[in-house]
């Protein structure tokens, strides 16, 4: 077996990434694959948990936490095409009606 | 022995609160035009009837106290607050008072009342003309309560309070006419220059209470001086004796306008003629002699306090007296001369001449509101306070005339008339005043021997004697005699109505014959007044220097003769100049070209000039105190409002500023873009766990942990 710390180091890289990528990308879609990873890194932290503990718990709350990830997602695309017919783009920059 | 008053006694109070009732009765009841009628505009009657009932009393209780040798002192005070001693469940400390008549309480009490009975009375035909009246009986009566409230009492809490009630009332009464300036601006003066001394008092009370813990005047006295003669007194508790003696008699400087705090009495002209007779000559000043006169116990501990006293009152006596001698207005000729007597008064006290002071506080007190009333009525006739503008006025008013004449006979000290006795006492008791040694306690930078002191002191008293009976003979023959110097046809003279000549002639009785009778008791009975003025606890020192003599140590004084023949040459050193003409003063002096400034003369001899300058000038005290208000209050004023303009509202208009610059500063993360947002959320909870999980242990335990 592989240490437990490997899989940590990993979901935390991918953490790490996807949290890049939802402050750092001016494209909205990006921002969402930025959210999803951050959720998958999640997930994987809790898969491991659950192999090297021997419980299931973690795999139940693993394959819960997919189901609401999808159904975030989905809220999360229609929300930018309802901003995309308002505002004409999906610049997360150019978004600033909440300055000030 | 017990006399038939004895059961009058206990009731002293009530002299104070009949007062204090015929102010409350003037302030309720008082209209200021009734019906017209003197008596009864402005509430008068209520003022004099409960004025009168206290003299009425007081004069008993003075029968009784003095003619039996009957003093009563409070056995239980009247408690107003009272401080339990948690720890020793004993009764403690105490807001209250009882009361101390002995024989200078008593004595005053008597001057007191009597003669704010002649001046209230008098007040009513005076001031008849005055709107306002219904306030100033009621200031008046308030005073009165005031005066008579100090003298009673037993300790020195409620002296100071009634000490304030009278400073208070004089304010009132300088600034009655409120709306001119100069009366404004004069009790304004008034005020704040005894204020002064009022603090200096507050100071000694404060020293004295820390100490011992009492201000009871029995209680204090019989501890610090069984302490001093036993040993028993540590010497922080000497030291604070010493200078609470002197602190006290700070408060009578100002109280009783000796050097440097008389500056505001001749000011205190500008009221009324009888708040003047009252107020400052008869009766508030004279508190800061009592007040000295009742702590002299404990002054007395120390020679050198003594001295001191004796130095200021030598020299408030000669500088108040050649300023009498330049001015022209008849009020403040009779202000300096004030000045000039209570200073005698506390050369008397600080000679440890006691008797001869407190016979020459009844005696002045007599004679100087007999002057003052006096003056009111030429006033009132002549309608100028100006010498310049009277002359000629003994036919026109003759009983005016009569009585003046013999208040000033008094004051100058013509043989056999009130003043002399008290007034020749006095200097013999300066003469007498050199114990030896040189003066050491809180003023041993002096290092003077007690000869040159008693000199000094004795010196200026005597030539002082001599200023006085010339500038009060100046007053006389500069009013009265001569031609007039007025215009005849336009101004009419007369003589004064009934109220203000009757009191006139009732007190030229007692101001001729004071002191007569008194000498004349005291023959009778030996030390009579001694006996009885004088605090029992001094006694033992005063009789050291004997005080009131005998006749035939009287005839034998050189000092008797010394005096009076230096007042006698002042008498025709005036007549000469101002009633024959024989000198001319501007032959001296010169003329002054503008009759408003004085000071600014031609002619007449270089010395004269420059010598009628200073004595106009007041020796430069008023230029003195307004380098000083300029200099110390405007810097000072200047300094503080410095450090509130930039410091303290730099402060918060500064940080005020910070807020707003770091806001602009923070604004700047809200700039609409979320992602930023994020950024900046996700930034702080790494930055939280971080801090959870690494700073935080390590601050508590020590050591990082990983």
């Amino acid at each position: 077996m592989i240490p437990l710390s490997w899989y940590l180091y990993v979901a935390a890289l991918l953490f790490v990434i996807g949290l890049w990528a939802v402050t750092r990308r001016q494209n909205a879609i990006m921002v969402l694959i930025g959210i999803e990873l951050m959720l998958n890194a999640g997930n994987l932290n809790l898969v491991a948990f659950s192999y090297y503990r021997g419980d299931f718990g973690g795999l139940t709350l693993a394959v819960i936490s997919i189901a609401v990830a999808a159904a975030e997602l989905s809220v999360g695309l229609a929300i930018m095409i309802i901003v995309f017919k308002n505002y004409r783009t999906i610049n997360t920059a150019s978004l600033t009606n909440l300055k000030g | 022995m017990a006399g038939p008053f004895e059961a009058l006694l206990p009731y002293a109070w009530v002299t104070v609160f009949l007062p204090a009732l015929g102010f409350l009765l003037v302030f309720a009841l008082g209209r200021d035009r009734k019906r017209g009628n003197w008596w009864l505009d402005g509430g008068a009657l209520f003022g004099i009837s409960t004025v009168a009932a206290s003299a009425v009393l007081s004069f008993l209780i003075f029968l009784e106290v003095w003619l039996y040798n009957d003093p009563y002192y409070s056995p239980e005070p009247w408690v107003w607050m009272r401080f339990f001693d948690a720890t020793t469940g004993s009764p403690g400390l105490y807001i209250g008072t009882g009361l101390h008549i002995d024989g200078l309480a008593a004595l005053l009490m008597f001057i007191v009342s009597f003669l704010s009975t002649c001046i209230v009375v008098y007040s009513t035909a005076y001031m008849h003309e005055e709107g306002a009246l219904r306030r100033y009986y009621f200031e008046i009566m308030l005073f009165i309560t005031g005066m008579m409230g100090m003298v009673v009492v037993d300790n020195y809490l409620f002296a100071f309070i009634f000490w304030e009630m009278m400073g208070l009332c004089s304010y009132l009464l300088i600034g009655y006419w409120y709306r001119k300036p100069s009366a404004a601006s004069a009790a304004k003066k008034a005020f704040l220059v005894t204020r002064a001394g009022d603090i200096l008092f507050l100071f000694g009370i404060l020293l004295l209470f820390n100490n011992f813990h009492t201000l009871n005047y029995r209680e204090l006295f019989e501890h610090i001086i069984n302490g001093f003669e036993a040993g028993t007194l540590s010497k922080a508790e000497l030291d604070a004796v010493a200078w609470a003696g002197l602190l006290i008699f700070g408060g009578a400087v100002g109280k009783s306008a000796q050097f440097p705090l008389h500056v505001w009495l001749p000011d205190a002209m500008e009221g009324p003629t009888t708040v003047s007779a009252l107020i400052h000559a008869a009766t508030m000043v004279k508190a800061g002699v009592y007040i000295t006169a009742r702590s002299l116990p404990i002054i007395a501990l120390f020679p050198s306090s003594l001295a001191l006293i004796a130095l200021i009152g030598a020299l408030t006596a000669f500088l108040a007296a050649t300023i009498a001698l330049v001015v022209y207005d008849i009020k403040r000729v009779l202000a300096y001369s004030t000045i000039s007597q209570l200073a005698y008064m506390f050369v008397g006290l600080g000679t440890l001449g006691v008797g001869p002071a407190l016979f020459h506080l009844m005696n002045h007190a007599f004679f100087k509101a007999l002057l003052f009333l006096g003056s009111g009525s030429v006033i009132h006739g002549a309608h100028t306070q100006d010498m310049r503008q009277m002359g000629g006025l003994k036919d026109k008013m003759k009983w005016t005339y009569r009585t003046m004449l013999a208040g000033s006979l008094s004051l100058a000290g013509i043989p056999l008339v009130s003043g002399w006795w008290s007034k020749d006492e006095i200097i013999t008791s300066a003469a007498r005043f050199h114990p030896g040694g040189t003066l050491t306690g809180p003023f041993g930078y002096l290092a003077m021997p007690y000869e040159t002191l008693g000199w000094a002191v004795f010196g200026l008293c005597l030539i002082t004697a001599g200023l006085t009976g010339f500038y009060t003979f100046r007053m006389i023959f500069l009013t009265f005699h001569g031609k007039p110097r007025y215009d005849e046809e336009h101004i009419h003279v007369h003589e004064s109505p009934g109220p203000m000549v009757n009191v006139l002639k009732v007190l030229a009785v007692f101001a001729l014959l004071s002191g007569a009778v008194t000498v004349g008791i005291s023959y009778l009975v030996p030390n009579a007044f001694e006996h009885h003025a004088v605090d029992e606890l001094l006694e033992p020192k005063v009789t050291e220097v004997p005080s009131l003599l005998t006749w035939q140590e009287y005839l034998a004084n050189p000092v008797l003769y010394a005096s009076t023949l230096i007042a006698l040459a002042g008498v025709w050193l005036a007549w000469m100049t101002y009633a024959r003409g024989f000198v001319e003063p501007k032959r001296l002096v010169g003329v002054a070209p503008d009759p408003a400034t004085p000071e600014r003369r031609v002619g007449g001899t270089a010395a004269g000039r420059a010598l009628f300058y200073m004595f106009t000038a007041k020796w430069g005290m008023d230029w003195l105190f307004l380098k000083i208000a300029l200099f110390g209050d405007a810097g000072l004023a200047r300094a503080s409002d410095l450090i509130d303009r930039r410091f303290i509202d730099g402060t918060t208009y500064g940080l005020g500023r910070s807020a707003f610059g770091g806001s602009d500063v923070l604004r700047r993360v809200a700039d609409g873009v979320v992602r930023n947002y994020t950024a900046w959320i996700i930034g702080g909870l790494a930055f939280g766990l971080l801090l959870l999980k690494y700073v935080i242990p390590a601050v508590q335990g020590g050591g990082l942990t990983p």
